[in-house]
């Protein structure tokens, strides 16, 4: 890289920063954006701009929404703006990328919490360092019944989840947490103990 | 190319690393403390399904082709401590256990007897309700295998014995063990001990194979002070704070 020209070798640098993208694949993908069109380049350094200008969290449920002209710094998503949402449930989700995978289930049709990350013990992140505050609010004002934890099956998943039932359950909330067991097309023989065990725990009458 | 390594393992920590891997640090009988990669890890469901999560206890394969990193070829679940995760106390009782451990094991340092210290502190959370008794308890052994006994039986400076000698002993970070109250005088880096705190540290030290259960007679501060006074003496020798002592203190029933 060291014979390269400057804008060559700045945008190989920038590029490797991607998660994934090593030093070699960075300058391939530089050399292809070099055969593009000035347009194309353009477009694309355009978007990634966006992204940040125009791109923010949603004041009410921290997932990902666009920063529409005139709202200032509060906008809302369209999930927490759409009227034919469930608004007595909310779905408590790790990341915005969770949310995401929930809706594409299409099973849920209720509101979303993006809490930013997990309580961590072995991390020291406490639950201070999480959106779990403001779902305390939301919880009170909006007259929700139900909190589904759809954190991940991890330790820090399992701590995040606890933390919420024990401090959501005193206020009348009923806390649910989401199904664990086995993936649709899987394979009883090679299904590890912990997830066979779960599934049998989690089993229901048909 | 070597040949693969196996050998039982304790996974202490595991860190995402770029899209589909895990860096896994783990506490192995025959190996010491070793951090290796878990190539496509959090896509596999076969090579690695639920086996590098903290606590599990697992039979690990590995490659050991640099002093950095090894390869992790594979792990198998061998026993999983279920009532562990079922509990914020006793998350915060085996993530405390875990940092001990991660703390103040060596990496490539081979030490059976405190890796079977580190699975059987694991187990005794699983299968008991969680005690200030167990946490001393094993803080004690674990300072003891990783050749920082504290001293407890007498003054470390003028060698008095504490029984049948008044006054406010303590235990000095500095020093590694307890002070009788003429020497702490000059001591700044103390833990305050009573004479309950000091018979209980005594009988842990004598206690030995098994969490000594029986201990939880003695009294509430007592049993707190002690663990108190060794939480702070690790915390010196390590020179850092452990993460999951707040989560202790807060979680613990």
């Amino acid at each position: 890289m060291a014979n390269y020209p400057a804008p060559l070798t700045r945008l190989i640098k920038e590029l490797s920063k991607l998660p994934g993208i090593g030093e070699k694949t960075a300058g391939r993908l530089a050399f292809h954006l070099l055969k593009e069109s000035a347009e194309e380049v353009q477009a694309l350094a355009e978007s990634v701009a966006r992204l940040k200008r125009e791109l923010g969290l949603c004041a009410t449920c921290f997932g990902l929404s666009e920063v529409q002209p005139g709202n200032g710094d509060q906008p809302q998503c369209g999930i927490c703006g759409d009227p034919r949402r469930e608004r007595e449930k909310i779905c408590v989700v790790e990341e915005p990328s969770d949310l995401m995978a929930v809706e594409k289930s299409q099973e849920y049709r209720g509101l979303y919490h993006v809490l930013h990350g997990t309580i961590s013990p072995l991390d020291g992140v406490g639950p201070d360092a999480l959106r779990i505050k403001e779902l305390l609010g939301r919880v009170t004002v909006e007259g929700v019944r139900e909190i589904i934890v759809a954190t991940n099956p991890t330790v820090d998943g399992e701590a995040t989840a606890l933390y919420l039932s024990k401090t959501l359950k005193p206020l009348g909330i009923t806390v649910t947490r989401i199904a664990r067991g086995l993936p649709m097309g899987g394979d009883l023989e090679y299904t590890d103990a912990v997830t066979l065990g779960k599934a049998f725990e989690g089993r229901r009458e048909i | 190319m070597p040949a693969p390594l196996t050998t039982p393992a304790i996974v202490l920590r595991s860190w995402s690393f770029g899209e589909s891997d895990k860096i896994v640090s783990f506490l192995t009988e025959s190996h010491g403390k070793l951090r290796g990669i878990a190539k496509g890890a959090k896509r596999s469901r076969k090579r690695f399904a639920n086996s590098l999560e903290p606590f599990s206890l697992v039979n690990l394969r590995f490659l050991d082709r640099t002093a950095g990193l090894v390869f992790i070829q594979g792990c198998e679940l061998v026993q999983v401590f279920k009532r562990l995760t079922a509990t914020l106390d006793k998350i915060a009782h085996a993530s405390y256990f875990t940092e001990l451990a991660d703390v103040l094991s060596n990496e490539r340092d081979e030490n059976p007897a405190l890796f079977a210290h580190v699975r059987n502190g694991l187990a005794f959370l699983d299968a008991n309700e969680t005690s200030e008794v167990a946490i001393a308890y094993f803080e004690l052994k674990l300072l003891s295998l990783s050749g920082y006994q504290p001293g407890l039986d007498h003054c470390r400076r003028c060698r008095a014995g504490w029984r049948g000698n008044a006054g406010r002993w303590n235990f000095s970070l500095r020093d590694g063990g307890v002070l009788c109250p003429g020497c702490s005088a000059f001591r700044r880096e103390v833990a305050p001990l009573s004479p309950s705190a000091l018979e209980f540290m005594e009988e842990l030290e004598r206690a030995n194979g098994e969490f000594p259960v029986h201990l939880s007679s003695f009294p509430a501060d007592a049993r707190r002070e002690g663990h108190l006074a060794l939480l702070r003496f690790i915390q010196y020798q390590i020179g850092k704070e452990l993460k999951s002592a707040p989560f202790l203190d807060a979680f613990s029933t």
